[in-house]
């Protein structure tokens, strides 16, 4: 394990250098834990343009890559669609799609959102003779406060985080924070839970943690 | 500028070294409970009986003649070596209801284990199972399988369990069963919100089955009975209907079932037995070779 912390750190530095020389780009680091995943530092980097959003996240053993595209229909409606895959070392990959539809707003100092739609994922693992497939629904809401140079979110995802997919009513809450230090670059700070499915009467178990800081680069 | 993104980096690298356990932490019946093993017999032919979904207490829309068909059947069937419940016991996880699981199947035989389910572990739960029943997660072995049954009452494994299993199955070289409450199986769009819905532990948990010669994975929990899915050739997975479902159109009547074993064939026959008013259904599920 001490190994692969090296090798992501030093792959962590490697992304930096084009960072710094880059616009509208997002780098993300920190420390991650799952109920199958030791310890693990995670990293993503992200890069968004007129509505498309292409990111790259190591996980160790995961390697996940994901698109994405945000639009506009009239003032209020948007939508939304993500692909992406996720190679597990030699265990095998997933690779799934999620189309989702609801409304924006954005007033001066609160934007808040909802998307509803569908996932669908197929797994090809080593440990299984056919692929595992699956369809299933996907919800996403937040809601974000603009105060100055700082923002404040708190975002709510059924099942799919933008690099990879986990099966309905495995939901993610995360928490996040962003400050702007210079006009085009910021800091900002996750922190993440996801838990165990859930139904009324039953106890709340969480099966990742996760916290993470990061750069933010606008684009000019 | 470049002092932020130093910042930046050096608390990245320092997030990234660090552990620290935060998914480790287990209640008192999760500490109570681990794989040292149980050893019943190391060889030889073995029957046993599985039975799921008691939900004990349970008064809406039940099969009021369940437990009678199920007693009735036992008195006449063959000595079976251990009893296993895969969870749903109780309907509410009250004291009286564990009580009363206690009393109804905590004496059908010298031999019985049991794991919690979804109900089994509501309001004070957990607490009661771990003074009715006492580990929540254990191994048993029969006939030299070993038999893991597993705790998915959250609806999840957790972090502190599957790291026991993992040691656990680095030092047993017997084929092996796995036996919990959650099903893994979600393909069919039907099926899938009864499943256990956590990716990564099911990505996990195959993977264990595949390194770790485990051949059967049976679980109950659906009330709803889906073919029995194949994962490779020697790997299988296995509905358990309820004892205790509800008498409404999707579900089924009573179910329980014996697991056989032949050791000169090396194989392993699921028999379902449905309680029809007076009489009782008998079907072969599924006979499985058991990779040694």
């Amino acid at each position: 394990m001490r190994h692969y912390r090296i090798l992501d750190v030093i792959i962590l530095l490697a992304c930096c250098i084009p960072l710094f020389a880059s616009q509208g780009l997002s780098l993300w680091s920190g420390y991650c834990e799952t109920s199958t995943n030791l310890q693990c530092s995670s990293f993503s980097l992200e890069w968004q343009d007129r509505g498309f959003q292409v990111g790259y996240r190591l996980f160790y053993p995961q390697n996940s890559l994901a698109l994405g595209y945000t639009g506009k229909i009239g003032r209020n409606f948007i939508y939304q669609a993500k692909a992406h895959t996720t190679i597990y070392g030699q265990e095998g990959l997933t690779s799934g799609l999620e189309a989702t539809i609801g409304l924006h707003s954005h007033k001066e100092h609160w934007e808040l959102g909802f998307l509803a739609g569908a996932q669908g994922e197929m797994a090809n693992l080593a440990s299984t003779s056919s692929p595992l497939t699956n369809l299933v629904f996907a919800f996403h809401g937040w809601v974000r406060a603009f105060l100055g140079r700082a923002s404040v979110a708190l975002l709510y995802d059924s099942s799919t985080l933008f690099w990879y997919s986990y099966e309905s009513l495995v939901p993610f809450v995360t928490l996040e924070g962003n400050y702007m230090v210079l006009d085009h670059f910021g800091l900002g700070v996750q922190l993440r839970m996801r838990y165990a499915d859930l139904a009324p009467n039953e106890k709340f178990h969480i099966t990742m943690v996760e916290g993470l800081v990061g750069g933010l680069w606008k684009i000019k | 500028m470049k002092r932020l993104s130093c910042l930046l980096v050096l608390l990245s690298i320092l997030l990234a070294s660090c552990s620290l356990n935060l998914l480790s932490q287990e209640d008192a019946l999760g500490t109570a409970s681990d794989f040292s093993g149980t050893v019943i017999s190391d060889a030889g032919d073995f029957l046993i009986l599985l039975i799921s979904d008691t939900h004990e207490g349970r008064v809406k829309s039940v099969y009021t003649d369940y437990y009678t068909q199920l007693t009735n059947w036992l008195k006449s069937s063959s000595p079976f070596q251990a009893a296993f419940l895969l969870g749903d016991i109780t309907n509410d996880a009250t004291s009286e209801q564990y009580a009363s699981a206690l009393s109804k199947y905590g004496g059908m035989n010298s031999s019985v284990y049991v794991t919690a389910g979804n109900h089994d572990v509501r309001k004070n739960g957990r607490n009661l199972f771990l003074s009715t029943f006492g580990k929540v997660y254990q191994k048993v072995i029969i006939g030299g399988i070993s038999f893991y049954l597993l705790d998915s009452s959250f609806r999840c494994f957790g972090k502190a369990q599957l790291d026991k299993l993992k040691q656990a199955l680095k030092q047993d070289g017997n084929p092996k069963f796995f036996l919990t409450h959650m099903p893994l199986a979600g393909q069919d769009v039907n099926y899938y919100y009864l499943c256990l819905s956590d990716s990564d532990e099911r990505k996990l948990l195959l993977a264990l089955m595949k390194e770790n010669n485990v051949n059967l994975y049976l679980a109950g929990h659906r009330h709803l009975l889906m073919d029995t899915v194949t994962y490779s050739d020697t790997c299988h997975e296995v509905d358990i209907g309820p004892l205790n479902g509800k008498n409404i159109t999707i579900e089924q009547p009573p179910n329980w079932y014996t697991l056989s074993y032949n050791s000169t064939t090396k194989e392993a026959t699921i028999t379902q037995y449905i309680g029809q008013g007076n009489s009782v259904e008998q079907h072969t599920v599924g006979t499985f070779i058991i990779a040694q």
